[in-house]
């Protein structure tokens, strides 16, 4: 499992990058295009290259040394002088706090001036090698620890060198570090769980340059059995208890194990691809991770049988789900509070190791483990994925299992982890390869018709070219007839189910660039306009040249901003992953989300603003028939004017701005005839939730909904205010300001087929002002309505607001006066100043009888 | 909410009747919250309660007073806008009492701006329209079978976790992708379909000058009889060259989603360099403009469509880069700033 430290720090994510170097490919296939060329090619066919890195930079200056002399230093109790040969005439003297070293031993120099591998990156620390004195002594250059050398954490000694080469070589030769090292992004391979591996990555590369490859014999056709050669008999029982989540599991135990450094080349491979080395037997799990995708995990034998306190002298591994409350310390030594459904392996009692994700801390390989337990399992990639994420573990062997890895490949596996662990770490086969293996996944074919491929990819491919590509990857084909083809799938690909994924096979393979453009054969049916698309055209292009600016917000707002505008909070979707506070609820109505950006353009020095969004919002408890909530498209738009602006230009209540731009766009939608009612005289029941919702961060006395009657069926279009007082304090907004908000939906629903027109008269038009004095508390509408009641026959009336005027002392009295401009429109004939008087007339007396006013002459 | 305890069950009823009638918020506030109030003494009960029944008492007694709480300041929150407002105007009216002609409502005099990205989403429909493309609108709240499963993600495949995606506490999804309406497409339309689909999408990622968790995609499908890859190539080339109003050269590489088959990034030659090399492109010669599949016959067959008689492509691209490489706009938060200096600027 995950015996893993990762160099890279940063936050792991999933999808990370996999790193693979070039020569580590060179072993399995060959590569005859230079590094450039490759790289073109693989992020043609493969994936994205994110960034290509040579360690050689890093390593070159390194040399390696040989001990020629060691001298303790007597008046101090650590140091030691040495003198080494780096392969010059003579020898340089060395202090080191290490007196271990022997003649003949060989070592990694850093010669003076130059930079530590493990600073390399680090800009901010950048140790440079220098000369010094050390215990009397003068000290050139420095003996290297695996830490500077930035191979593993060990800093207590200098780092041996098991190798052949002469004094003075390169380290970078050494560890083979002039390599080309590229990392692909592995997003367009997240459903390739083989390329997760080396050896996959290998077969692909092979395959883009139309060469055959060949999986290693010992991956292909492992030993059909395995000899116990240890004097000790380490037996191992397998309990698996969790059959649907871990479909594989095998285990073997070794015996007369010495752990200790990896030889040079696996530390070297490790490196190449980002981990640390740990020790052999680790490190020979996560080899073969990284060569296969299949994570592996080593257990201490003797510390399995020495906790479990009902095993004497076997180890009974049980495989089940974790109960309530258990726990474990894993490996990087943090406690996890298991949860239901999570895989751990068990002693007889309790967890030693979570599932395709991380081992136990107590049962870890350490320096003095002498008895191993190798296990190679599979575990369902759903579980694993799941069970990181609530655990919040990401660990290499999750990357990996959460792919779906191959549960044949585990016994080839865990025998090439036996032979490496005999030849690095002197094991000895202590036990049967136990294996509990459910169902077994067998290899598939996939039919495909050659017509089929080409018509679906627009090419003329022949089924030669064809099968030569699929068998370069190991997809053996057979042809059956001139145009279908069998193709026999390998299990460990396990993205390969229809014909239309081997189309792509070849499609990549092969190569998309060989594709002919073409166009498909078209039927001309012209395009439907979307009614909705184009009211939100027209909206942007009226109120913009109404002055108006368009703006975009967030669907996200806060919970603060609801209740700044008084809205039920209850009524919006609620994130329960919003990036922060700000973020957390989904709007009912844009109106609160635009009138958040009032401020910053007041501070920017925009003195008076239209600001509008056109967009989407949404009601918890307004529903569509499928549990989705109906989408409310509407447009809201704010007015303000801050500071002189506002006492110079404007008068009154700001309501009449809004108002202003509502009629106004209204108007050239073609919906003209709309009511403005006061709060108290809305229908409750009839009124959509929205605007009663709405009206809660607008002024009572100072705002209104807005409705239109087609054929007695009352339209609600939307709602105009100033901002309640409340509002403007809680948002420290200017005093001058009002919005709209309008249901875009209901306007298109009344314009679609038609608008409101009047053919324009061919005889001339008379107007007369009115001004009556009335009680305070009429309204226009009322006057309007009294006027327009008497409907004289043949006649169009229009009538337009012309003052509303109040004396101290018709304010005194309740009373204000309005003036109305009435034109007259004749249809049918030019109207005579006798009839033009008869309609004067009956205006006042109408008006005078219905609204108790009375008419005041000039 | 529906309370097990009697007692509790009762005052919510009680406080219910209460804050549908005439009561001022702060005589409420002290029948129920105050010291010897009705809730505070019902409390004080919590003794007389058996044992194991305490730890749901006094859950719903929390719910119950978060509830009364809550209630009480929306109350007060009206109250306070019916006192502190002026007196009622005439809503019907065109301006107020008094006003002088030269204060009396006018229309701001400069034209304002259209936002740069509605601007560029009305060009691209134009487009798509006149190639005879229908329009689709992208809902911005849905579910998980529209989003991932219709498109072939199993529940808890590893795939999802690519789409970042936001979740409200039903399990909704403000949607990461377009593709979310393909299969709605799929089903309203009959073949040949041609449909594209503006709309918004949300990826659940911090911002900062190139990231945003708000941004804009457009969609397209193309489902007929023996429609194949190269039709896919050369119609999206066309719609690009339109768009750029140049010719382009086009290539396609491999790419991974779990709805098309194949998966593939579409890129174009350079239009701002003539492939000479510029910041645009990261002197590569070519820009990455979408990515594009082949329909899965997954999805097809879920969209109620066979897949042995019709294929089809589809794609996906953002608009929010493209209105920024086209105008030079260095960082992307100005999209949705709402900022005046920013928008009068187009």
């Amino acid at each position: 499992m995950g015996t893993l430290i990762s160099l890279n720090n940063s936050k792991f994510t999933i999808y990370k990058s996999m790193k693979v170097p070039l020569n580590w490919i060179r072993q399995y296939t060959s590569i005859n295009l230079n590094d450039e060329e490759l790289i073109a090619k693989i992020r043609a066919q493969l994936g994205e290259v994110e960034t290509v890195e040579n360690l050689n930079e890093v390593y070159k200056n390194v040399l390696v040394a040989e001990v020629v002399s060691s001298q303790d230093i007597a008046d101090s109790d650590k140091l030691a002088v040495y003198q080494l040969n780096i392969g010059e005439n003579n020898p340089v003297q060395v202090v080191a706090g290490d007196r271990t070293l022997q003649v003949g031993d060989k070592v990694a120099y850093f010669p003076p001036g130059i930079t530590l591998p493990s600073d390399f990156n680090n800009v901010d620390n950048n140790n440079v090698v220098g000369t010094a004195k050390l215990g009397g002594k003068e000290s050139v250059g420095m003996m290297a620890s695996a830490k500077e050398l930035d191979l593993s954490n060990n800093h207590k000694i200098v780092m041996r060198l098991q190798t052949d080469k002469v004094p003075g070589t390169s380290f970078a030769d050494v560890m083979d570090f002039n390599d080309t090292i590229i990392d692909i992004e592995n997003k367009a391979l997240a459903n390739r769980a083989d390329c997760f591996g080396v050896l996959g990555i290998a077969r692909e590369i092979a395959g883009i340059q139309c060469t055959p490859f060949v999986s290693p014999d010992w991956y292909l056709n492992p030993e059909e059995s395995i000899t116990i050669d240890s004097d000790i008999n380490l037996p191992v029982k397998i309990q698996n208890d969790a059959k649907s989540l871990c479909n594989r599991f095998t285990a073997i135990s070794m015996s007369d194990i010495r752990v200790g450094d990896s030889p040079l080349w696996l530390q070297a491979l490790l490196r190449k691809v980002g981990l640390r080395p740990v020790n052999n037997i680790v490190d020979i799990t996560n080899y073969l991770m990284i060569l296969t995708g299949q994570p592996m995990h080593a257990y201490d034998y003797d510390k399995i049988l020495a906790r479990d306190t009902n095993s004497k002298d076997t180890v009974n591994i049980v495989i089940r789900t974790a109960k309530k409350e258990e726990t474990i310390t894993t490996l990087d030594d943090k406690t996890v509070n298991l949860l239901d459904n999570v895989v751990v392996i068990c002693d007889s009692q309790s967890p030693i190791g979570i599932g395709g994700i991380m081992g136990g801390l107590d049962t870890e390989i350490d320096s003095n483990t002498k008895n191993i337990l190798l296990e190679c399992a599979n575990f369902d990639m759903y579980n694993v994925r799941r069970s990181s994420m609530r655990l919040g573990i990401y660990t290499d062997a999750v990357t990996r299992f959460s792919k779906g890895q191959d549960p044949n490949q585990c016994k080839p596996i865990i025998i090439k982890a036996v032979e490496m662990v005999k030849e690095l770490a002197t094991g000895k086969i202590a036990s049967d390869l136990e294996d509990s293996y459910l169902i077994k996944r067998e290899p598939k074919q996939i039919h495909i018709s050659l017509k089929r491929l080409n018509a679906h990819l627009g090419t003329h491919f022949k089924a030669d070219d064809v099968c030569v590509t699929l068998t370069n990857v190991e997809l053996k084909t057979s042809k059956v007839s001139g145009d279908e083809i069998i193709v026999d799938i390998p299990t460990y690909r396990g993205d390969l189910n229809i014909r239309e994924d081997i189309h792509e096979e070849v499609g990549r393979l092969y190569g998309y660039n060989k594709i002919q453009i073409s166009f498909p054969h078209k039927t001309i049916v012209p395009a439907k306009p979307n009614s909705s698309v184009e009211l939100q055209k027209k909206v942007r292009r009226e109120l913009t040249s109404f002055g108006a600016d368009e703006i975009l917000t967030y669907n996200f707002t806060s919970q603060k901003l609801f209740k700044s505008f008084g809205l039920n909070i209850d009524y919006a979707y609620h994130l329960k992953n919003a990036l922060s506070p700000e973020l957390e609820y989904m709007r009912t109505s844009l109106l609160p989300s635009v009138t958040e950006k009032v401020n910053e353009n007041l501070r920017e020095g925009y003195t008076e603003m239209a600001l509008f969004e056109i967009n989407k919002s949404h009601n918890k408890t307004v529903l569509q028939e499928d549990g989705l909530p109906v989408e409310l498209q509407s447009v809201a738009l704010i007015f303000a004017a801050g500071g002189k602006t506002e006492k110079s230009l404007y008068s009154g209540s700001p309501y009449y701005m809004s108002k202003l731009y509502a009629s106004e766009l209204l108007t050239s939608l073609g919906v003209s005839r709309c009511k403005y009612n006061t709060v108290d005289s809305t229908d409750q029941k009839q009124c959509p939730l929205w605007i009663k919702d709405l009206l809660n961060g607008l002024d009572p006395n100072a705002s209104a909904v807005v409705t239109t009657k087609r054929e007695k069926e009352t339209y609600y279009l939307g709602v105009i205010g100033g901002l309640s007082s409340v509002t403007k304090q809680k948002l420290s907004l200017p005093n001058f300001i009002s919005g709209f908000e309008l249901d875009l939906s209901v306007i298109k629903s009344l314009t679609n087929n038609s608008r409101d027109y009047i053919e324009p008269s061919k005889y001339p038009s008379v107007t007369n002002d009115f001004c009556f004095v009335v009680k305070h508390e009429l309204r226009y509408s009322d006057i309007a309505e009294a006027i327009e009641s008497i409907k004289p026959s043949e006649v169009l009336m229009n009538l337009d607001i012309v003052d509303i005027y109040q004396s101290q002392e018709q304010a005194e009295n309740q009373q204000k006066q309005v003036t109305i401009r009435v034109t007259l429109t004749p249809r049918s004939k030019t109207l005579t100043s006798e009839e033009i008087g008869t309609i004067r007339n009956k205006v006042i007396s109408e008006v005078t009888k219905k609204t108790g006013g009375e008419i005041k002459e000039n | 909410m529906e309370y097990k305890n009697s007692d509790l069950k009762k005052l919510a009823t009680e406080i219910e009747r209460d804050l549908k009638s005439e009561k001022s918020t702060k005589e409420l506030k002290a029948k129920y919250l105050g010291k010897q109030g009705l809730f505070s003494s019902q409390l004080k009960k919590i003794g007389t309660i058996a044992k194991e029944k305490r730890a749901e008492y006094g859950k719903e007694a929390n719910t119950l007073k978060q509830y009364i709480e809550e209630s009480l300041e929306q109350k007060a929150f009206t109250e306070l806008n019916k006192i502190s407002t002026s007196k009622q105007i005439d809503v019907t009216a065109k301006f107020d009492i008094n006003t002088p002609e030269e204060k009396k409502p006018k229309l701001l005099s400069q034209p304002g701006s259209q936002h740069p990205l509605t601007q560029e989403l009305e060009y691209i429909l134009g487009i798509f329209t006149s190639m005879g493309f229908d329009i689709e609108e992208c809902r911005q709240i849905d579910n998980d079978y529209n989003m991932f499963e219709a498109l072939n993600f199993p529940k808890g495949h590893p795939a999802r976790d690519l789409w970042d995606t936001f979740w409200t506490d039903e399990n909704l999804i403000p949607p990461a992708h377009t593709s979310t309406m393909q299969n709605r497409v799929l089903r309203k339309y009959e073949p040949p379909i041609r449909v594209v689909i503006p709309g918004r999408c949300y990826r659940n990622e911090a911002t900062d000058a190139s990231h945003e968790h708000t941004l804009h995609q457009i969609e397209g499908v193309y489902v007929d009889q023996g429609i194949s890859l190269g039709d896919m190539i050369g119609t999206i080339k066309t719609y690009l060259e339109a768009f750029f109003n140049t010719e382009l050269k086009a290539k396609v590489q491999p790419a991974f989603f779990p709805f098309t088959e194949p998966d593939l990034e579409f890129l174009i030659s350079c239009p701002f360099c003539a492939q000479a090399g510029c910041n645009i492109c990261g002197k590569t010669g070519w820009i990455e403009a979408m990515g594009c599949g082949m329909i899965h016959p997954n999805v097809l067959k879920e969209g109620g469509l066979d897949p042995e008689k019709y294929s089809g492509f589809a794609w996906g691209f953002g608009l929010d880069r493209l209105v920024m490489i086209k105008n030079g706009i260095e960082d992307i938060r100005w999209l949705h700033s709402g900022n005046l200096n920013f928008i009068k600027q187009f």
